[in-house]
Order: C-alpha cells, then sequence, then structure tokens
C-alpha cells in the first residue's frame, strides 16, 4: 500500500525546499484538474514504504478566497491524504499556525515540520518542540529544509501518524463562545456522527444517475468542497465540527453544499446572531468571519505563550527587520527603489555592458564579413549573399549582441529576487498604488511584466476579484518586458550615449506612470468599486547562492540563444524575403518597390506627426508585434546594416533624437506580441475587453509619442 | 562551387519556413501557449516556466 502525503504551508515556509529534498528531482509535475496551477507530485520511500508526496500550493489559509487555498481545501478533504506535513517557518511562527489550525480542523493526521528553527534559535529563542506538540495534540518535529536536518524524525513521525493516525480537535482550544455556537450548529446538523450535512448516499446515487446519462452537469462536484471532481477523490463527509465552523465563518459553499431544512436554517442563524451579538458587546461592528479568525488568533497565542515562545516583540530584532527598517522606510523606501533600478540600467547599459556588447559585436561582424567573402568565392548570385548576410546574419546577429546586456539585467534581478528584495519592492509600490486607489494585490503580476507580459497576465490568476483580475491584466502591458530591451539598446547607444542608463529608467518610469494614470482612469469608469484588502508576507532577507542565479542566467542564456536561433531567424528571413521581392514575387533593386515597402508606404503616414512617418520603420513596429526583438533584426535587414553599430550609424542619419525618443515611447507602450495578445484573450475570456487592451495600449503610445514629439519640437525649436 | 551557395540558401530558406509554419500551427493549437516555451522574459519574480502553460 502507498501512503499518500500532502505537502501544505504558507507561501515562503520553506515547503519546495522540503518537497526537493525529500524527493530529489524524481518529480512529476502536472497541473490541477480544471484549473492551472501547477501540481507536483513524486514517489518516495519511507521506511521502506512506497509514499507519493503532494506539493500543495502555498496558502496562508483554508477560506475559499482564492485558487490556491481552494485546491488546498479540496486536496485536503475530499482526496483525504493520509498523512498532512503541514511546514511552518518557526519565525513567522504565529502567522504561520493559522494554517496549521485549519489543516487540523479537517481532522487529518497532520505532522507539523518546524523549518527554519535554527534561525529562530539565532534570535534568541529556545523552542520546546515536545510541549507544543503536547499542546497542538499532533506531533511538531523541527527540521532544517535547506540544511537537510531532521529528516528522520519527520519520516518517523509521518510513517507513525500513516499507520496509527493521530487527529486532533483545535476547536477544543478556542474561546467559551465560539464553542458554545460550534456545539449549537453541530447539534442543529444533527451530531458529530450524523455526516447529515454531506448526504453521501444522495451525492452517490446523483453522481450514477449522471454516469450512466453521460450527463456532465456539475451536480455531483458541487458537494466535493471546491465544486470540482479531481482524480482520487474518495467520497468522504468533512467532519461535522469544520462543517460547524464553516458555517459559524459565514462559508457559503459549504452552507450551500449542506442543504440545510429551513428548521436547521433557522436554528443555525440563531446560533450565529448570538455568537456576534457576543463579541460585539467586546468588538462593536465586528462580524462573524473576524470573530472565528479571532479566536483561532488567540488559540494560537495562548499555545505558543504555553509553550514558552516569547511575544514576537520581546524577540532579538533580526537582521532583516534591521534591514527592512532602511529599505522599506517611509520616506527612503521609494529613492532606495528607484536608486537600485538605475544602477541595474547603469550597470546594464553603461559602459560594463556596452563592453561586452561590443565584443560580441566585433565577433558577429567578423563572422558576418566571413560568411560574405566565403559566398563571393563560391561565386554565389547576389540573392543569396543577400539573404545569408543582410538577411540571417544581420537580423540573428542585430539580437544576438545583446546577449550580454538581457543576461546583466537578468543577474540583477535575479539577485534582487533571491535576496527577498523583490517582495519589498512589491510592498513598496503597493503602497504607493494603493494611495492612488488601486488594488495593492495586483501589482506582483505587473511587477512580473517586467520580465514577460504573458505569463504576467497569466500570474493575474492570483488576483481574486474578478474586476481587479480584468483590470491587472489590461494594465500589466504598460511595465515594459524585457524583449524590448534590444531596442532600448540599440537606440540609446545610438542617441544618447552619454545618458544610456538614465534613459532607459525614464523609460520604465514612463510605462509605470501609463500605468497608474490608464488605471485610475479604468477605476473611474469602467471598473469602479472600493479597495479590497491585501495581506502580503515579507520573507526574510538571504544571500543568494552561485548555485541558483548562474542556472537561472544559464536557462536564460539557452533560451534566448533558441528564441534567436528560431523565431527571430525566421522573421528575418521572412523580412528579407518582403522586403526583396515585389507583390508580384519579382526581385527588385529599390525596396521600397517590395512587398514591404508597400505595407509600409500606406501605413507611415499615421506615423509622421511622431516623427518616425517612414515605411522602414512603420513596418519594424510591425513586426514587432510578432516579438519586440524583431523590431532590432527587421531594421537591421531592411537598412542592410551587417553589424549593430552599423545600423547605430545608418539610424543616426534617419532619426533626430527627439524623433529616437519618441519612437522608443511608441515602442514602449504599443500593442503587446501576439503571444500576450493570446493570453489576455484566454484569461480575460472576452474579444470586446481583448480589443479594449489593444486599442487602450495603442491609443496610450501615439497619444504619449505625438505629445514627446510635438512638445519637444516647441523646446527644440 | 555555386552549388553550395544555392544548398544554402534552399536550407535556410525551408528551415525558416518550416519554424515559421509549425510556430504558425503550434501558437493556434496551443492558444498562443506555445509562445512560453522558449521564453527567456518569462522566469522573473520566483515564477517557474509551469506558471506560463
Amino acid at each position: 500500500m502507498s501512503i499518500t502525503i500532502a505537502l501544505a504551508g504558507n507561501p515562503n515556509s520553506g515547503k519546495t525546499t522540503l518537497f526537493n529534498a525529500l524527493t530529489g528531482s524524481n518529480q512529476y509535475v502536472g497541473n490541477w484538474p480544471g484549473v492551472t496551477v501547477e501540481r507536483k507530485e513524486a514517489r518516495f520511500q519511507i521506511e521502506g514504504e512506497e509514499a507519493t508526496l503532494v506539493d500543495l500550493p502555498g496558502v496562508y489559509s483554508l477560506s475559499p478566497y482564492s485558487l490556491e487555498e481552494n485546491i488546498t481545501r479540496h486536496f485536503i478533504a475530499q482526496h483525504a491524504p493520509d498523512v498532512v506535513i503541514n511546514i511552518v517557518d518557526a519565525t513567522n511562527i504565529e502567522r504561520n499556525l493559522y494554517l496549521t489550525l485549519q489543516l487540523m480542523e479537517l481532522e487529518r493526521p497532520v505532522v507539523v515540520a518546524l523549518n527554519l528553527i535554527d534561525e529562530l534559535e539565532r534570535q534568541g529563542v529556545k523552542v520546546d518542540c515536545r510541549r507544543l506538540s503536547a499542546l497542538l495534540g499532533v506531533p511538531v518535529v523541527p527540521i532544517s529544509a535547506k540544511k537537510k536536518q531532521g529528516f528522520d524524525g519527520l519520516f518517523a513521525a509521518v510513517y507513525q501518524q500513516a499507520h496509527s493516525p493521530v487527529v486532533s480537535y483545535p476547536a477544543r482550544r478556542y474561546d467559551e463562545a465560539t464553542r458554545a455556537a460550534i456545539n449549537e450548529i453541530v447539534a442543529a446538523l444533527g451530531g458529530l456522527s450524523s455526516h447529515s450535512a454531506f448526504d453521501l448516499d444522495e451525492h452517490r446515487a446523483h453522481r450514477d444517475e449522471e454516469e450512466r446519462d453521460d450527463d456532465h452537469t456539475p451536480f455531483a462536484e458541487h458537494r466535493h468542497i471546491g465544486g470540482y471532481h479531481d482524480e482520487g477523490d474518495r467520497d468522504f463527509a468533512p467532519p461535522t465540527t469544520w462543517v460547524a465552523l464553516k458555517i459559524l465563518e459565514g462559508d457559503e459553499e459549504i452552507a450551500g453544499a449542506a442543504q440545510l431544512s429551513p428548521a436547521q436554517k433557522r436554528r443555525i442563524r440563531k446560533a450565529i446572531d448570538a455568537y456576534v451579538a457576543h463579541g460585539r458587546t467586546i468588538h462593536p461592528g465586528i462580524d462573524q468571519l473576524t470573530l472565528v479568525v479571532d479566536a483561532r488568533y488567540e488559540a494560537i497565542e495562548r499555545t505558543l505563550r504555553e509553550a514558552g515562545f516569547p511575544r514576537r516583540e520581546e524577540r532579538e530584532v533580526s537582521l532583516s527587520d534591521r534591514i527592512d527598517r532602511v529599505l522599506t522606510h517611509k520616506v527612503l523606501a521609494f529613492p532606495i527603489f528607484l536608486l537600485l533600478m538605475a544602477l541595474m540600467f547603469f550597470l546594464t547599459f553603461g559602459s560594463v555592458g556596452s563592453t561586452l556588447s561590443g565584443l560580441t559585436e566585433e565577433m558577429m561582424a567578423l563572422l558576418s564579413d566571413g560568411a560574405g567573402a566565403a559566398l563571393r568565392a563560391v561565386g554565389s548570385p547576389a540573392w543569396i549573399r543577400s539573404l545569408i548576410v543582410d538577411g540571417v546574419m544581420a537580423g540573428v546577429g542585430g539580437v544576438l549582441v545583446f546577449l550580454p546586456q538581457i543576461l546583466i539585467i537578468f543577474l540583477f534581478m535575479s539577485v534582487l529576487e533571491d535576496s527577498g528584495y523583490m517582495s519589498r519592492a512589491a510592498f513598496i509600490t503597493d503602497r504607493l498604488l494603493r494611495k492612488l486607489g488601486l488594488s495593492g494585490r495586483s501589482f506582483i503580476p505587473m511587477l512580473m511584466g517586467f520580465g514577460c507580459t504573458t505569463t504576467a497576465v497569466i500570474a493575474a490568476r492570483g488576483v481574486e476579484n474578478e474586476r481587479d483580475r480584468k483590470m491587472t491584466i489590461l494594465l500589466t502591458p504598460f511595465m515594459s518586458c524585457g524583449a524590448k530591451l534590444p531596442v532600448y539598446a540599440l537606440f540609446t547607444a545610438a542617441f544618447f550615449p552619454g545618458n544610456r542608463g538614465l534613459c532607459v529608467l525614464s523609460l520604465y518610469v514612463l510605462g509605470m506612470m501609463m500605468m497608474i494614470a490608464v488605471g485610475l482612469l479604468l477605476r473611474k469608469t469602467a471598473f469602479r468599486r472600493g479597495d479590497t484588502p491585501f495581506v502580503m508576507e515579507l520573507p526574510n532577507y538571504r544571500m543568494p547562492t552561485v548555485k541558483n542565479v548562474s542556472r537561472r542566467l544559464w536557462d536564460r542564456a539557452k533560451d534566448f540563444l533558441t528564441r534567436a536561433g528560431t523565431i527571430i531567424f525566421a522573421m528575418s528571413v521572412v523580412v528579407w524575403f518582403l522586403q526583396s521581392f515585389s507583390p508580384d514575387f519579382k526581385m527588385v533593386a529599390d525596396s521600397a518597390q517590395s512587398i514591404f515597402g508597400r505595407i509600409g508606404a500606406a501605413i507611415a503616414p499615421i506615423f509622421r506627426p511622431l516623427g518616425f512617418g517612414e515605411w522602414e520603420k512603420s513596418v519594424a513596429l510591425l513586426s514587432g508585434t510578432i516579438a519586440k526583438e524583431a523590431v532590432v533584426s527587421t531594421m537591421q535587414v531592411l537598412y542592410s546594416a551587417e553589424t549593430t553599430q552599423r545600423l547605430g550609424a545608418v539610424l543616426a542619419t534617419k532619426f533626430t533624437p527627439l524623433s529616437a525618443y519618441a519612437f522608443l515611447v511608441f515602442t514602449l507602450l504599443y500593442v503587446p506580441c501576439v503571444s500576450a495578445i493570446a493570453a489576455i484573450r484566454r484569461e480575460i475570456g472576452s474579444w470586446r475587453l481583448t480589443l479594449l487592451s489593444i486599442g487602450l495600449q495603442t491609443g496610450t503610445a501615439y497619444i504619449v509619442a505625438l505629445i514627446v514629439y510635438q512638445v519637444g519640437r516647441l523646446f527644440a525649436g | 562551387m555555386t552549388w553550395i551557395a544555392y544548398a544554402l540558401a534552399g536550407l535556410v530558406l525551408l528551415a525558416a519556413a518550416w519554424i515559421a509554419v509549425k510556430g504558425v500551427v503550434r501558437f493556434i493549437r496551443t492558444k498562443g501557449q506555445s509562445a512560453c516555451d522558449s521564453c527567456p522574459y518569462a522566469n522573473t519574480c520566483g515564477k517557474t516556466k509551469g506558471d506560463c502553460k
């Protein structure tokens, strides 16, 4: 028999580290059914017995407010794993035990793996795990997931719980009023052993009927916690005390699934009203959910005091807290954030990045010259030389030369991310956004937009409120994605050599400002609503590891080379073809007569008021909708510049610094690439809103670039 | 020796056509998710490739 073990814990509690440490690389990655959150499973041996470890999404509670919480709750309630390992971050034990209590409320055998205990001990706290275990009623095992310590004890406790399960009833430790309300609701449901709340016989009968009729209405599934059925689910009636607690919290899903009679509803309503009335004698205006939350936190605090834990404020101030006093300081936080971004751009586009790119460029130039000479030596016709040298080598090489700069920016971001600063960046900017009336929850996917718009749009799934989620999706493309970096690098080197970092920083800041402005506009028009609460945990600062950072850089370099060798290569050949042949497929000497020339000439007048009304620039922007780097490779092919340096020189004759900056502004803000558009359509589920997004982006880009160019002309004379 | 140039050109054009057609077909089939297969930009903020799919 195989043991099924669920791994649950708060985000950043070390869950993935423990999962990897326990299972090595022997893992299976899939998706949760009906949803698209990653599901990791792995098999391993525990005390000689086969076990399956399921890594559940990181959650703070089991309330069904987010997709992750719903999945975790469904798995534990419906899949009924043999054991739940609850990884608890010892340095943030109060918050983490909130989930522990909720896991125990589901009456599954739980083992608490107390992680980062060494860090807590460095803060001068001695932990008596035996006492804590006795108070909680479940095994508590100290571990260090990172150092792979304490695993023997963890395995022994898990094995013990799998074979001689001990469940705990945390509600017994809640305050008297909460206990009384729970007991009354349990009685209304028919008593502890009745399980009448979830009539499984009826449930099975309906399901069998559905299977016979091959009717996929979700009737039977609505009785499954979370509203969906997963392979491996058991017809498991949730504990009545848990059902009572959920009804007391005001959980509509559970109350609905319980199918209460009018008499039961009346009795339960009376119990809840009495509970709330009692609560309001102490805290006026409090609601039923907050009362239950308070009851849990009060039980946690009492348990920890009895186990000898000092209060958080009594502990030594940790290094992370000391660093945070500066980095998240009310006044200093934002300037420090901007300073770090400026440093990143200075290193990327300043002397370090441009020297490395220059070296790559020289290599590419040598290759290109060599290829041209070799083709001439074998008597190649001019069109083949043009295809290989001006098409493929110029197009692909034009993007490849920016690899060092892209790696520098990713190195910087990896270090910031691994150190824990990225969470602070989200926190700092969240404060600013909330002042402007935007939801703080939306900022994390927006921050991801600095990497890739497509991923960021998908990550907006984490925003549970539908209106906020749609608004996040509409605003995310304003953040400057990584694929635009080659365009910035090319233009800043050609037009603003002394202020490259500053120029790129200004574009990033402009993107954020436009996002805020459009966000405010949407809030006041299509997406009018109040603020939603946002809880965010700031993980402790940690030293980034060389292994982690270098692995990530290597992955990105590989992906960048793959992208250059596939999509950019194919695009370069297509661009070469379209600019070399006329609409009747005859090779042309003047590319203005080519297919691309004709298309470009038709759309170019639109861009004339922005300062870049020539057909080459227009079609470069057009090809940028396939992939943003294609703006560079297209220009490289169209201007027949074998190297980026030569292209820079050509551009200097085609743009003024002002029109170049307007071009960069347009590139920053205009419609995202096709994969991002597809993601927007998929995630937002409406063509109308997808078209609104495209219109919003392109309209904003046009207006802002127009203002930049026309106002700039006034100053430039 | 001119045949080398023609062979190279043929290879380049065939490869580009194959990549483009395969890319478009996969893009349509996966409703755009195939773009994430080798995206160097998709890993920021601790997210994995899995988040893309």
